[in-house]
């Protein structure tokens, strides 16, 4: 059978449109990292706030480290699961390096330099920069909503300097950054699925 | 005038093949099967072919004991790609 020239733009558009469906169901890591924030801030507001508890940022201690070893298996899991090489993909890791290695360096010496006061907007500020990159990566709004919200609340934490407020917001804020997008961006990679 | 169609990107498999793999980085053997809904031998042959002809670059290692391909499209296999493209389109032009 003879393979015309229609056929062949057929291919290489339905070629093209394959590898575009293909995208991951990035929302997990996105959940995971909001619910940790959320939960812990929360909880830690609560201990403040409403009890004498000395070590009221004990949340922080016992989340974060379990959310650090869930995304390292989560990546070594997905590395190997991965069957293609994106370039978006490749750009991707070289923005979550960046992130991770700022979160590092903040979360380790703004205690140690007693910067509190800068603590939680800086935060949100590396946030707002994250899902601003990603949002428009993914052609995905919410994400730039959230990042909006995110440097609105880091911007009124910088001036209003209250332990409690800047709790309060940091939960909002990954509320409106990272777990509202996340579920929406869960359903509308399952609606793709469906389609496709 | 209708100019000439490279011969080894004018089947529709191999096409298939250097249309998945402009769009992406690398990409492994299984996912390409899967796409194109090749056999394993038949695609073999076509990657081969591409090879030979530079079009494409085959990694051949191994991933927990299971032997693992990648392909990744060469600067000479998008020129030709897009060479390709472009003189098909000389078909596809109302006359």
């Amino acid at each position: 059978m003879e393979f015309n020239e229609k056929q062949a733009l057929q291919v290489i558009e339905e070629m093209i449109s394959k590898t575009k469906s293909d995208m991951k169901d990035n929302s997990f890591y996105y959940l995971l990292w909001g619910w940790i924030v959320f939960i812990a801030a929360i909880t830690n507001y609560y201990l403040l706030a409403f009890t004498n508890f000395e070590y009221h940022s004990i949340p922080w201690m016992i989340l974060i480290p379990i959310g650090i070893i869930i995304t390292i298996i989560g990546g070594i899991r997905s590395k190997k699961e991965e069957r293609v090489k994106t370039y978006i993909g490749s750009s991707m890791k070289y923005i979550i390096t960046a992130f991770w290695v700022s979160i590092m360096v903040i979360s380790f010496t703004m205690p140690m330099g007693d910067q509190w006061k800068a603590f939680y907007p800086t935060f949100m500020v590396l946030y707002a920069i994250w899902l601003y990159i990603s949002g428009g990566i993914l052609k995905f709004k919410p994400f730039i909503y959230g990042a909006v919200l995110n440097w609105i609340l880091a911007g009124v934490c910088y001036i209003w300097h209250d332990s409690g407020v800047h709790l309060l917001f940091i939960s909002l804020a990954v509320l409106g950054g990272y777990i509202i997008p996340g579920y929406m961006l869960k359903m509308s990679y399952n609606r793709n699925v469906q389609r496709a | 005038m209708f100019k000439e169609l490279d011969p080894l990107l004018h089947s529709q498999l191999r096409l298939a093949v250097m249309s998945l793999l402009i769009s992406v980085e690398e990409a492994e053997f299984t996912f390409i099967k899967e796409k194109t809904g090749a056999t394993a031998g038949n695609l073999s042959v076509q990657i081969d072919k591409l090879k030979q002809a530079g079009y494409i670059t085959v990694n051949k290692s191994f991933r927990d004991n299971y032997p693992l391909t990648q392909c990744k499209i060469t600067k000479k296999g998008i020129k030709c790609f897009e060479i390709y493209v472009e003189n098909l389109k000389s078909y596809l032009k109302p006359a």
